[in-house]
């Protein structure tokens, strides 16, 4: 609607069909001057300019402009003589002009003309670079995304300075008019991946885009499906390995996060300190996580499934063992299963939600305090809350899959407790499939394990040297199909 | 395009042929070893004359074969029934409905399968098979060092005749064959001879451990692989045979999965016309076979309809080129 809305040629024209627009919002800011002789108006948005910034670069200069004889003349004059700021866009219709001015751009009007000058100099409050909370690290870079897209635009081109590192920015949101750069390696990445990914931007009729959850499944294949084919970084130097691998990015304005488009599931096993260390300590330290998985999904469910219809899997000891403490419970295995469960995700939920200084303390007083007292009133059996805190602690080793090892965990659990091993290989058949019909733009999230790709194999189920890695030359293209 | 890879292909027929071996009753020897094995080598020429032949066209041609999976897939969930008798599944015991229960229980997981496509089934049928492989090798291992060698033997009740044709009657798998080859993406002869050779060392590895283990008690046995698996104890203290039954029922899915999802295709051929719930009703109609007919084998009748296939299509294309000419 704006866009198709012009610039007047009249000062006052411009001046009430802003304040229309905006309903006299306060913090729209409408300067009135005269400079070189005609009728301007610098319009800015409170808070969003730094007004050292302006006061020096545009303010000074604009008040020395000697009288011109018209407006034209005037912007002419400022365009083509005067370097104000390096980001100067012109300005010739209603919805540029709101889409700069909310972005920190102060924007200079003329009576008599249709044109506008835009100039960068953004001060609005952000967060200074700090460490990522979510993806730590050991031997890798301390700097994390931050909220402002250009700022991680910055972090990203510091560590890729090739001229194929694309960024393309475009704005989505119906309301919110999010900045979203599109990141790519010009000479990795299939063409038809960006063609694919841009079509599906296109396609997204969304008024706001306030996190990563708002655009991935537009990225991803419509349906069912547990696993994300998108996946998410705090870490620029991950995500620039990612770009290097022929993958395409996507930096939103106020998230701290790149999505990365495809995502492998072998990627959430895979950290950056893999590549620090030495490639023996680093596959065992991807095998201690492919457990941990496991670990993480399965072991309540075969505990149960165990316990209450395979006794004879366990031998003679660990089973009086667990008849022994078992006895002593008052609640059924199954019930106290879920019991244990569903408690550490509330405490879990408590701890995140509520402020870092509570939270903490919370998450001791509840396992600490809670357990301790579970276990000693004998509601809860000794071996069941081993079993699930070592299923909770394989969970924590993979942060990024939390969501789906929770849901699974619950999933295969009940699954056990009604038909043992049985349904346990029922369900782990269907969850196998669902992982498995996971794909983005043709890229199979199972890959390289299936479609098996034995040259995926070096960085999947081992970690080869870098002296063989180097002449890998891989890309994720590879894997489509 | 649902393209899948010729080992993604052969890693489905080979699951179904796991499960098909992991429900086999009656004896084995090594004449049983020799007759399968010669069956495979049948099945192998047989199966060339359906590549040479290309895609299935004729309408009616796909009808009689999508009988025949369901025919193979009635048969499949029958033999899971009977099978898990000797393999702890909980509630199965409670007779009918029980079993019922079960049969719902895994069409419903083989119909989620089924209906995700054949490129995700084929995906995570090597996964599977993978684990079907660990399964495989826990039994090798043990077999090893349980083995009794004096087990080979080749009784002279068993005719080499009888073993072929027992072995032809475990081979449903080649419904799926037929209607899934246009499918992959490598050349079909090459597949097709990649997959039958597979298939005759699958059936190597599994039935001659289960000889060399269970070879003394095969007369009171009533599933020799199962009793292999459970005899097959690698540790002292430590029982494994219950982690058989995941490979079991995930192998019974796949292979449930593998006959819906082949016979909806050749459905979907026969009777265009018929959209909706394809997979359900294969599934249904698997079941209802089941039923119908229990666990008698229908060793002729399968063997028949496997042989008439390709000579019936022969003919068909002959009468339609004679046609064709005829006009011109």
């Amino acid at each position: 609607m704006l866009r198709n809305t012009q610039l007047f040629p009249s000062l006052e024209e411009n001046i009430s069909r802003l304040k229309e627009i905006t309903g006299e919002s306060f913090d729209l800011l409408l300067n009135r001057f005269v400079c070189g002789g005609t009728d301007c108006l610098l319009i800015c948005c409170e808070g969003m300019v730094s007004t050292q910034t302006a006061a020096e670069l545009i303010f000074t200069p604009l008040a020395s402009i000697p009288p011109q004889p018209d407006a034209a003349a005037l912007m002419s004059h400022i365009r083509n003589c005067m370097l104000l700021s390096t980001d100067r866009p012109e300005v010739r219709d209603f919805d540029t002009l709101f889409r700069l001015v909310y972005s920190g751009f102060m924007v200079l009007l003329a009576d008599g003309t249709s044109l506008g000058l835009g100039f960068g100099v953004q001060g609005y409050p952000t967060r200074s670079i700090g460490e990522p909370s979510g993806e730590g690290c050991l031997m890798g870079s301390h700097e994390g995304f931050v909220e402002t897209v250009r700022s991680n635009m910055s972090l990203l081109r510091r560590r890729l300075k090739s001229p194929q590192l694309v960024m393309e920015l475009m704005t989505k949101g119906k309301k919110s008019r999010t900045d979203i750069c599109l990141c790519y390696m010009k000479d990795r990445v299939p063409e038809k991946l960006i063609s694919d990914i841009k079509s599906s931007l296109d396609d997204m009729k969304l008024e706001t885009i306030l996190s990563t959850g708002y655009v991935r499944p537009f990225l991803e294949k419509p349906g069912f499906r547990l696993f994300n084919a998108t996946g998410t970084t705090e870490r620029p130097d991950v995500l620039c390995s990612r770009l290097i691998e022929g993958r395409a990015a996507l930096l939103i304005d106020g998230v701290p996060f790149a999505v990365i488009v495809p995502k492998l599931f072998c990627e959430s096993f895979q950290t950056l300190d893999d590549y620090a260390f030495k490639p023996v300590y680093a596959v065992f330290l991807r095998w201690i996580k492919y457990i941990a998985f496991i670990i993480a999904v399965l072991l309540p469910a075969f505990y149960v499934a165990v316990v209450m219809y395979h006794p004879e899997l366990l031998n003679s000891t660990l089973l009086m063992l667990l008849v022994e403490a078992e006895r002593e419970a008052p609640l059924s295995i199954v019930t106290e299963s879920l019991l244990v469960l569903l408690m550490y995700e509330t405490i879990r939920e408590a701890g995140i939600r509520l402020p870092k200084s509570v939270g903490g303390a919370v998450s001791v007083i509840s396992g600490l305090i809670i357990g301790d007292a579970a276990v000693k009133s004998g509601l809860v059996s000794t071996p069941l809350l081993t079993m699930t805190a070592l299923s909770v602690l394989g969970g924590l080793v993979l942060p990024e899959l939390d969501p789906q090892i929770t849901l699974l965990r619950l999933a295969f659990l009940i699954s056990g407790a009604i038909l043992g091993l049985f349904g346990i290989g029922l369900l782990a058949c269907a969850v196998l499939i669902n992982i498995c019909s996971t794909e983005t733009y043709g890229f199979p999230y199972t890959a390289p394990l299936s479609p098996f790709k034995p040259s995926g194999m070096g960085d999947t189920a081992v970690r080869i040297g870098m002296r063989q890695m180097q002449s890998r030359d891989f890309t994720v293209e590879e894997y489509h199909e | 395009m649902n393209r899948i890879s010729s080992p993604q292909f052969a890693a489905l027929l080979l699951i179904n042929d796991f499960f098909a071996l992991i429900c086999l009753s009656g004896e084995v020897s090594l004449m049983t070893i020799a007759g399968f094995l010669l069956g495979i080598l049948i099945q192998a020429v047989i199966c060339a004359g359906i590549v040479r032949l290309g895609g299935l066209e004729q309408k009616w041609l796909c009808a009689v074969l999508c009988g025949y999976i369901i025919l193979w897939g009635g048969q499949m969930f029958s033999l899971l029934w009977s099978t898990s008798e000797v393999i702890y599944i909980p509630y199965e015991a409670s007779g009918t409905a029980g079993k019922l229960a079960i049969g719902a229980v895994i069409g419903a997981v083989s119909l989620y399968c089924a209906s995700c496509g054949i490129k995700a089934l084929s995906r995570s049928a090597v996964i599977a098979a993978g684990t079907g492989v660990l399964s495989l090798v826990v039994i090798i291992f043990s077999a090893v060092t349980n083995a009794r060698w004096e087990n080979l033997t080749a009784p002279e009740s068993q005719s080499l005749g009888s073993q072929i044709v027992r072995g032809m009657t475990l081979s449903g798998g080649l419904g799926s064959f037929a209607a899934l080859l246009e499918n992959v993406n490598s050349p079909p002869l090459r597949t097709a001879m990649r997959y039958f050779t597979a298939k005759a060392c699958l059936t190597v590895i599994m039935l001659l451990p289960t000889l060399l283990l269970t070879g003394g008690i095969m007369s009171i046995t009533d599933f020799p692989v199962v009793m292999a698996a459970q005899l097959s104890q690698p540790f002292s203290s430590q029982r494994i045979d219950s982690l058989f039954l995941l490979a079991f029922s995930v192998s019974g899915v796949f292979t449930a999965a593998l006959q819906t999802n082949a016979a909806a295709g050749l459905l979907k051929k026969a009777f265009p016309e018929f959209r909706k719930l394809r997979n359900l009703a294969i599934i249904a109609a698997m079941i209802v076979t089941a039923m119908l007919f229990g666990s008698r084998p229908f060793p002729w009748q399968l063997s028949a309809v496997i042989a008439l296939l390709p000579a019936a299509e022969i003919a068909a294309r002959n009468y339609a080129g004679e046609r064709a000419r005829s006009k011109t």
